[in-house]
């Protein structure tokens, strides 16, 4: 009996994973039909960008830090598609596409990243600062909404021959972050976020390590700001607002602690996907978009604490 | 970059290595400041091949600083080092020292939250963040490494945090010699090791050296510094004083040079005995093991002994307050009779004080200045309404300042600024400004320097002389043989033996640990 509830609870995002599985059976219940092909592609496109902003939130967690300007990367990576690629003349090229998108992404969290580590400001503050600058930045580069995709860009909402484009937007990633976790990068970036006095003195390079933290989250908000372009078709300066703090809020669910050092990248998907599911649910009940963020609130905390009295029950009974 | 030691074992025994030829590592007047205070001024001091050499000196003499320089953390002001007789101005980065053959395990247990026992192990071990040494090899050497430092079997692969804090300090020596270093560092390794850990540890030090590696050995232990070193340096603010060998030392003689011309003298102060002040009966603090009784009387010093791990840690807090006896009474003598001491809380209403064991995490707020941390649980007796009377509350502080000697330039600086022995001084005036009639002491000279230590001492016999019970709990068995009347020894979770002053002695104390009868220590 120890074994089981305690391997339970020993994942870190056991409480992400069940809360998916019952909203997912609520979601059957209530639509039935979402698991009809046609219906869950585009389920998943317009889940694909707020499971990649989680994801994109949870490197800097780790490292014991926080990126507030992941949301507004999303954003600034739209707009820059327009405003950026498109006069470069190379936005019928994907891969050049792709390559800017990502190092415009990179350079973002490069910048956060020596801010924090070189400069040495509170991370909270750092990305305060590029938050501002990016939202006003392209809100000047795109005044008003507009722009056209091209077609290669819109499959990845649909379909790329057999495969959902959705699908891969999300699949990569995350397979690029599971072979990451084998590197002793992985485990150095853990170490700096459990403590990072102990990481520097035992001989980490704590700075380096740091900075490619806030990197990959650059490039993961990138990969998310494509996604949300593939879904709107269009640019829009506004967008990448929306998901600031509900990306944070994700993987926070998806058990990363926010004290660094505990957490991952799955956990912030299933973070996402409860959060999607609980909004597909309240929009299905026809609940006011104004409750959607109390809703997230209370289940926020509702489940940290859930969590918390759960292991420490389980801990005492089991006498550890 | 590292040499290879095992074609050094052609030489027989540790003493081999120690003359000049075989110099290892050098410090020549080594000088770092944080910001106004002045930490190290000139150091310097060699160390040879296969050398223990041991780094004395009072709190505040430096010693930690210059951990911290030699392992790359910090970058000295002036002065250079040379390893195998090559120069360095500086060592830009931890990884640069290990790079250059130093391992070090620091003062602060700094293991990682969260990360398995061979990922702290192993941690900052390699300095790729692509390319990694084959899992199955770094646990070879791990198993080797807590084979020998602790004796039995661990699991690799549990949280860190969740071994006791003895096996977190071993796992945090491991750390130091994983890359078989040709020097190591440990600063303080003993603090939370029992007996039988620091045999094995010392067991571990004396087959290194005889292989060829060089030791820096700190600890504020003089026993364990005149069994395990070869050779001395004597650090007094900021400056070394001297290096003697360990033949031409004796324990008096290491004091006189730490603290300079100050005379360190046993402190007895004659008084009496009162009634019974506190008592403990029929309290059970292991499910199987058996309950014991206790009585504590006004005026009495008691000490509380034991190996790591066998009940005497969680008694005090008992008798504190903090937990709960799975069964039996503790009372506490009161004008209204005996009243059963509930919670932390209540034990202080009563007039019962506790210091606790670590007083970073217990004790000590960080931020607020020295004033502040010594009022803040009788904040209440310095205001009225809203107001505070600052002035009462410093004038308390200073009187408590001249009497413990508390070293410090100005009452409203961090607590931080202080050595840790003068933030335990600032504590112990805290609990006494609250006029208790019981106070018990958690380990109080944990990594506290000998003078300051004597004066500890003094201050806890007026204390007693002035009617105060005091109950000691320590790991150093020679300050209790020096300090108190009695030592009660608890083994597997109960009071196993109670050694009278009379026939009180180190040997006698150790010998209680292990149950034996006889004087002879297990090794």
């Amino acid at each position: 009996m120890k074994s089981l509830l305690q391997k339970i609870f020993s994942n870190y995002f056991w409480l992400g994973i069940a809360l998916f599985v019952v909203l997912f059976a609520v979601n059957l219940i209530i639509l039935p039909n979402i698991l009809a092909p046609r219906n869950i592609i585009s389920t998943l496109a317009v889940a694909a960008p707020l499971v990649l902003a989680s994801m994109a939130a949870t490197p800097s967690i780790l490292s014991g830090g926080v990126d507030l300007s992941t949301g507004v990367t999303l954003g600034f990576i739209n707009v820059a598609i327009f405003t950026i690629v498109s006069p470069l003349g190379i936005l019928n090229n994907p891969v050049l596409t792709l390559i800017v998108l990502l190092l415009i992404g990179a350079a973002i969290g490069a910048i956060n990243g020596a801010l924090i580590t070189i400069v040495r400001l509170q991370p909270i503050v750092a990305t305060l600062g590029t938050y501002l600058i990016l939202s006003g930045v392209s809100k000047n580069l795109m005044p008003a909404p507009g722009g056209v995709v091209p077609d290669w860009l819109s499959m990845l909402g649909g379909y790329i021959g057999p495969i959902p484009g959705p699908v891969l937007v999300v699949a990569v990633p995350i397979a690029l972050w599971l072979l990451l976790t084998r590197l002793p990068y992985y485990r150095a970036l853990m170490a700096t976020g459990g403590d990072e006095r102990a990481a520097f003195s035992a001989g980490l390079p704590v700075i380096k390590i740091r900075i490619i933290a806030y990197t990959i989250g650059g490039m993961l908000a990138a990969i998310a700001g494509i996604a949300l372009t593939a879904l709107v078709n269009s640019g829009d300066a506004t967008l990448g607002n929306n998901y600031t703090l509900i990306a944070i809020a994700a993987t926070i669910l998806g058990g990363t602690s926010f004290a660094g050092g505990r957490g991952g990248m799955l956990g912030a998907v299933f973070g996402a996907l409860d959060i999607f599911i609980i909004q597909k649910l309240l929009t299905s009940a026809q609940v006011p978009v104004a409750w959607f963020q109390v809703t997230y609130g209370l289940i926020l905390i509702f489940s940290l604490i859930a969590d918390y009295t759960l292991r420490s029950a389980t801990a005492r009974s089991t006498g550890v | 970059m590292n040499q290879p030691v095992n074609n050094l074992a052609t030489l027989k025994n540790s003493q081999d290595f120690v003359n000049s030829k075989d110099i290892v590592f050098s410090a020549d007047s080594i000088a770092f400041a944080y910001g106004q205070t002045q930490a190290l001024r000139n150091c310097s001091f060699s160390v040879s091949r296969g050398e223990v050499h041991a780094l004395i000196g009072e709190n505040g003499s430096g010693k930690s600083t210059l951990v911290k320089i030699i392992s790359g953390v910090i970058s000295p002001d002036a002065g250079h080092f040379s390893i195998d007789n090559v120069q360095y101005k500086h060592i830009i980065s931890p990884w640069a020292a290990r790079e250059l053959g130093i391992g070090t395990a620091f003062q602060e247990i700094l293991i990682v939250p969260g990360r398995s026992v061979l990922e702290n192990i192993w941690l900052g071990a390699e300095q790729s963040l692509i390319r990694s040494s084959q899992e199955s090899n770094r646990r070879i050497r791990a198993k080797e490494l807590l084979d020998e430092l602790i004796g039995e079997e661990v699991s690799l692969d549990i949280p860190a945090e969740n071994l006791e804090i003895s096996r977190q300090q071993l796992c945090v020596i491991a750390r130091s010699l994983v890359l078989k270093p040709k020097i190591v560092i440990l600063d303080e390794p003993t603090a939370a090791l029992g007996v039988s850990d620091r045999n094995r540890l010392f067991a571990a030090i004396r087959r290194l050296a005889a292989d060829g590696t060089a030791f820096m050995f700190i600890s504020h232990r003089l026993d364990e510094i005149m069994d395990i070193a070869d050779n001395i340096t004597v650090l007094r603010a900021g400056e070394s004083v001297t290096t003697v060998s360990k033949k031409d030392a004796t324990r008096d003689s290491l004091i006189c040079l730490m603290c300079g011309d100050v005379q360190a003298e046993k402190a007895t102060i004659a008084r009496n005995m009162g009634d019974v002040r506190l008592l403990v009966k029929d309290v059970q603090i292991f499910r199987n093991a058996p309950s014991f009784n206790l009585d504590a009387h006004a005026g009495e010093i008691i000490g509380i002994a034991g190996l790591e791990g066998h009940g005497q840690d969680q008694f005090v807090q008992m008798l504190a307050g903090i937990k709960k006896p799975l069964s039996g009474k503790i009372t506490i003598e009161t004008d209204k009779g005996p009243q059963p001491i509930k919670s932390l809380k209540e034990a202080a209403k009563l007039g019962l004080a506790y210091v606790p064991r670590n007083r970073k995490t217990a004790g000590i707020f960080e931020p607020l200045s020295i004033v502040d941390n010594f009022a803040l649980p009788a904040l209440g007796r310095y205001s009225r309404s809203l107001f505070l009377f600052r002035k009462k509350m410093v004038d308390d502080f200073h009187k408590y300042r001249n009497s413990l000697s508390i070293k410090m330039d100005n009452d409203q600086s961090k607590i931080s600024s202080l050595s840790g022995g003068n933030q335990q001084k600032v504590l112990v005036a805290r609990w006494l400004n609250m006029d208790p009639n019981t106070i018990i002491f958690n380990d109080p000279t944990r990594g506290v320097d000998p003078p300051t230590k004597m004066e500890l001492y003094k201050t806890i016999q007026t204390l007693a002389a002035s009617g105060v019970t005091v109950i000691f709990l320590s790991t150093d068995v020679d300050e209790l043989v020096a300090l108190v009347d009695r030592v009660v020894v608890f083994r597997n979770g109960t009071i196993a033996e109670e050694i009278p002053q009379k026939s009180l002695t180190s040997q006698s104390v150790v010998a209680a640990f292990f149950g034996h009868k006889s004087s002879v220590q297990e090794s």
